[in-house]
């Protein structure tokens, strides 16, 4: 069996979390500005005349903000008119059925006038790329007078209002009007404030994470429109730096990137060290999930270097560390060792109590490759005792998933099976994407000692469609070697074949220890082929 | 909707009036325009073609979104209604998913709409016949060779709660059947398609045996000739199916299919996308079809830039026909929004609404002032503003100097989104939008020019 992959570690984070929820009021009434005020009462005006269908559009690009606005409408027209608020928490297909499905689980009694407000249908609108639910709702323009009495008001940020001009024409011809509310300094500080002290994205739940990222994607655009600032540039790097993490856990990788990449920029421009380093080690993070390991390299050591010259110890400490990483994954143990351990004392200096977690996670890997099962179990339990005190769900999902490993190679099963899917359960809520595929494919291993060859087949699968997702190479070639041996065991020998092949190319792509095996497995099934 | 009500006199009711959907033929507030849409009475020519004809026409009326099209052509049905021709007017896009059209699609739509529209007015074709063509469909598109087969299928399909009143002739139901399925199955589609696209002249062949069957008993009811009028058609979006030749799915369905389009044994009007007239296949879609008519903006300015008193005061009568224009509005304000319209008429609409509503959000007071009407069509300006891409206002600071556009692209995609608007004296001529001109872009890219 292959060794578990390496766990790719988070972007380091003050521990404890501030309760963050959008839904909070963070800006008063009479905070709001004159300009947006005088948009509100023209939004209103159209609701207080309109006795029949309107298409109107309302440009706001922060969902913070939409919330807010809607609710301050509410109580302008109460008791002239009902405003009813659908909020859109995932991409729909067609806007319209999703506006009739919400309203019908609406069971309220309406008496009177019902205007309709549609909040985050930006979701199904991409920055780039194909939009087919804008192609929908082009079409569907003739339908929704027949699907509505009064005036339906969708909210959109500008990026997407401005798709939807130009390519949902015909539903655009038939607007009656659009209102721009400015963004408000105020909300956007206050929002920055808050978002910016609570840096643990890695462990909100993956509603909260989607959440997050409809606000920080508002605050960009808002940045946008505004005039940028130092400041204001310096809160842009981190919110894109922020923004970038949370689309790299949750598998957006080609989008991390993008926002990543413009973060360095803007933090370079400004002399930013801390969002620059941010960037830097992120960066390198997706070169190795994507099996670039020399540009992951020189990532790194543009950090290390930067932090060096500023005497930034935490930075060089986990600059080491990445480079650790790297040397693991070229089979240089004793440099990885090396390295992990630099990590581990400038960690425990410095007090970095989620550098010695990994640390110590990466040390427990080591030992477990070089057969010391013992010390990997200690040292898996004292990661796990460090992140269970800080409350880092995902270092205690990634400590169960090592110690699942320890219990299935002492062969006790039945406890690597509970681990794993404890593992698993706190992936899928936190919706880390490259953690619950290492947990299926762990459940698949598992699966097949047990005599499941069927569910181990599942299981991996599974697991490899979602390191095709991701496009994370290693998850894929580890995937198909494990599919490989379990045609072999099915005596399918071609196909054991074909599954060692693919997973051989790419471990040499990877430069991979794993690779020689991998040669080893196949010229092996290539002789049995031939004398079959 | 007919509305007889008299001009609205209070915001409300005027606000409520300004409504941007099309009017029914014979709604009081129609305003002839012909003589500022370059002196053509778009509609008198496509009838007396298709009544002074004794063979059956196609031809193509085309014109922008939002220049009364719709209104136009339901006044032609209802004057070849009243010249005792049998009408079948539908949209397109209400059978059909414009964003991938093909034209079997069409001739499934456009014998689906003659059969409903038969047996609405109780007209009955030879069973026999009926029954195959019923047949012929049934076997290409699904197999069924055997009538029992297919009316099982499509009894429990129907009784299993679809929303289509009962009851219905066998042959409806298939047909809801197929053109249900290509509009929103999308591999049932590629399936279906796969299966007609051979088939597409006995295809038409079946649609011309039924109409050659149902003509006799047209007639016994008292029509002339059968008429489809096919709206919308000119919404079929605008993608290039092979980057090499830039054949677009304009192309294809107007230019490769003209032969087919013209095949049919009825009198039939196409919609077309404008922006096809200023392609670079005009020539060869005027060839093909040398029966079309565009229906241009009204006329608000000369092509100098001077006002035309006479297009603006042709929509003052659209505006009069709606409200109270004496006392809600300030003098001359109803001229300015015309002016600034570009003469689209739905435009100028969209900008009394807007003005109506503004006034309400200042506090009510009427007459409403000319600086309303200006904040007005600062909202209007600021619409056009995201519609309008960057690469295009050098293109546009041309098209405003030169009164022309080129057959290009880009030039038709600026007729796509109305920053350009046609107009006609004896030639076609184009400029670009009031609201467009007022964005500094384009003032930016005019001043380069000058």
């Amino acid at each position: 069996m292959p060794t578990d992959k390496l766990s790719k570690l988070a972007v380091e984070a003050k521990p404890g979390r501030t309760n963050f929820t959008p839904q909070q009021p963070l800006l008063g009434e009479t905070e709001i500005s004159p300009q947006n005020r005088d948009v509100l009462l023209q939004i209103a005006s159209l609701i207080r005349l309109a006795e029949s269908f309107r298409l109107g559009f309302v440009k706001c690009n922060q969902p913070v903000q939409c919330r807010q606005m809607a609710a301050r409408l509410k109580e302008m027209l109460a008791g002239e008119a009902n405003i009813i608020s659908v909020e859109l928490n995932e991409p729909v297909s067609s806007l319209r059925r999703a506006i009739l499905q919400a309203l019908e689980s609406d069971e309220s009694d309406y008496v009177g006038k019902r205007a309709i407000m549609v909040l985050g249908f930006e979701q199904s609108v991409p920055s780039e790329g194909p939009a087919p639910a804008l192609d929908e709702l082009n079409q569907s323009r003739d339908n929704f007078p027949k699907s509505f009495s009064g005036p339906v008001l969708i909210w959109l940020p500008d990026y997407a209002l401005t798709r939807l001009a130009r390519e949902a024409p015909d539903l655009w011809g038939w607007r009656s009007g659009v209102f721009e509310l400015a963004p408000e300094l105020r909300l956007m500080a206050s929002l920055v404030n808050v978002i910016m002290q609570d840096v643990d994205t890695d462990n909100l739940s993956l509603p909260l994470k989607r959440e997050r990222a409809a606000a920080l994607e508002g605050l960009i655009s808002d940045y946008q429109e505004v005039k940028i600032g130092e400041r204001n540039g310096q809160a842009l790097a981190g919110v894109l730096n922020q923004l970038g993490n949370l689309r790299y856990l949750l598998g957006e990788y080609a989008e991390a990137k993008r926002l990543y990449e413009n973060s360095l920029k803007i933090s370079q421009e400004l002399r930013d060290k801390k969002e620059t380093l941010k960037a830097l080690g992120q960066l390198g993070m997706l070169a190795e999930d994507m099996g670039d390991l020399v540009e992951a390299r020189r990532l790194f050591q543009n950090g290390l270097k930067i932090s060096q010259k500023h005497g930034d110890k935490k930075g060089i400490s986990k600059a080491l560390h990445h480079l650790g990483n790297l040397a693991y994954l070229a089979g240089d143990l004793v440099e990885a060792r090396h390295l992990y351990n630099i990590r581990l004392k400038i960690s425990e200096e410095l007090g970095d109590k989620r550098g010695s977690s990994t640390a110590l996670h990466q040390l427990g890997i080591l030992a477990q490759d070089a057969g010391d099962l013992f010390e990997a179990h200690r040292l898996y339990q004292e990661s796990l005792n460090i992140s269970q005190g800080l409350g880092d769900k995902r270092g205690i999902s990634k400590s169960f998933h090592q110690l699942g490993n320890l219990a299935y190679l002492a062969g006790d099963l039945v406890k690597a099976r509970l681990l794993y899917h404890k593992s698993l359960e706190i992936f899928q809520e936190l919706g880390d994407k490259n953690g619950i595929s290492d947990s299926l494919g762990q459940l698949g291993i598992q699966a097949y000692a047990t005599g499941d060859l069927e569910g181990a087949r599942r299981l991996i699968q599974k697991s490899m469609r979602i390191s095709k997702e991701l496009g994370n190479k290693s998850g894929i070639a580890i995937a198909l070697k494990n599919l490989s041996f379990l045609e072999e065991k099915e005596g399918n020998i071609g196909g054991a074949l074909e599954f060692v092949k693919q997973a051989e190319a790419l471990f040499i792509e990877l430069r991979s220890p794993i690779a020689e095996q991998a040669g080893k497995d196949r010229e092996r099934l290539e002789k049995l082929r031939d004398s079959s | 909707m007919m509305n007889r009500t008299p001009p609205a006199t209070n915001l409300k009711d005027a606000y409520n009036a300004v409504l941007l959907d099309p009017l029914q033929s014979g709604d009081p507030r129609w305003v002839d325009c012909s003589q500022v849409r370059g002196g053509t009475d778009v509609v008198g020519l496509l009838a007396l073609r298709i009544e002074g004809s004794s063979h059956s026409t196609a031809q193509l009326i085309s014109g922008h979104r939002g220049c009364g099209k719709s209104t136009e052509l339901l006044r032609l049905a209802n004057r070849l209604e009243r010249e005792k021709f049998l009408v079948v007017y539908f949209a397109a896009d209400e059978d059909i998913d414009m964003g991938d059209l093909v034209y079997t699609d069409l001739l499934l739509s456009i014998i689906k709409r003659l059969e409903r529209t038969l047996s609405e007015n109780g007209i009955k074709i030879d069973e026999r016949l009926s029954k195959g063509i019923l047949m012929w469909f049934a076997e290409v598109v699904y197999g069924w060779k055997d009538e029992t087969v297919m009316e099982a299928a499509l009894k429990t399909e129907f009784e299993l709660g679809l929303n289509v009143p009962a009851p219905l002739p066998i042959i409806a139901k298939l047909l809801a059947r197929i053109t249900g399925q290509i509009r929103t199955g999308h591999e049932i589609r590629k399936d279906i398609r796969l299966k007609l696209d051979p088939q597409i002249y006995p295809l038409i062949e079946r649609i011309n045996e039924f109409i050659r069957a149902a003509l006799p008993e047209i007639q016994k009811k008292g029509y002339q000739d059968l008429v489809l009028i096919i709206d919308n058609l000119d919404r079929i979006v605008l993608r290039v199916l092979d980057e090499k030749t830039g054949r677009t799915t304009h192309d294809a369905l107007y230019l490769e299919h003209a032969e087919q389009l013209k095949a049919l044994d009825a009198h039939v009007v196409y919609t077309v996308p404008i922006s096809m007239f200023y392609s670079l296949k005009a020539t060869q879609l005027a060839g093909a079809f040398p029966n079309y008519e565009i229906l241009p903006m009204i006329k608000v300015a000369e092509q100098d830039g001077s006002p035309c008193q006479e297009g603006i005061d042709n929509l003052s009568d659209v505006a009069e026909k709606r409200i109270n224009v004496q006392s809600l509005l300030e003098k001359g304000v109803v001229d300015y929004l015309a002016e600034k319209s570009g003469g689209m008429l739905r435009d100028f609409i969209r900008l009394l609404g807007y003005t109506v509503e503004l006034a309400q959000a200042e506090g009510g007071k009427i007459p409403i002032s000319k600086k309303t009407a200006e904040n007005a069509f600062r909202r209007l300006i600021n619409e056009y503003g995201r519609m309008v891409p960057d690469e295009h206002f050098k293109l546009l600071a041309n098209v405003a100097k030169n009164k022309q556009v080129r057959n290009d692209t880009k030039h038709q995609a600026m007729l796509y989104n109305l920053s350009v608007l046609e107009y006609m004296n004896r030639d076609r001529w184009c400029d670009v939008h009031p609201a467009v001109r007022e964005l500094a872009e384009f003032k930016n890219a005019y001043r380069q020019i000058e």
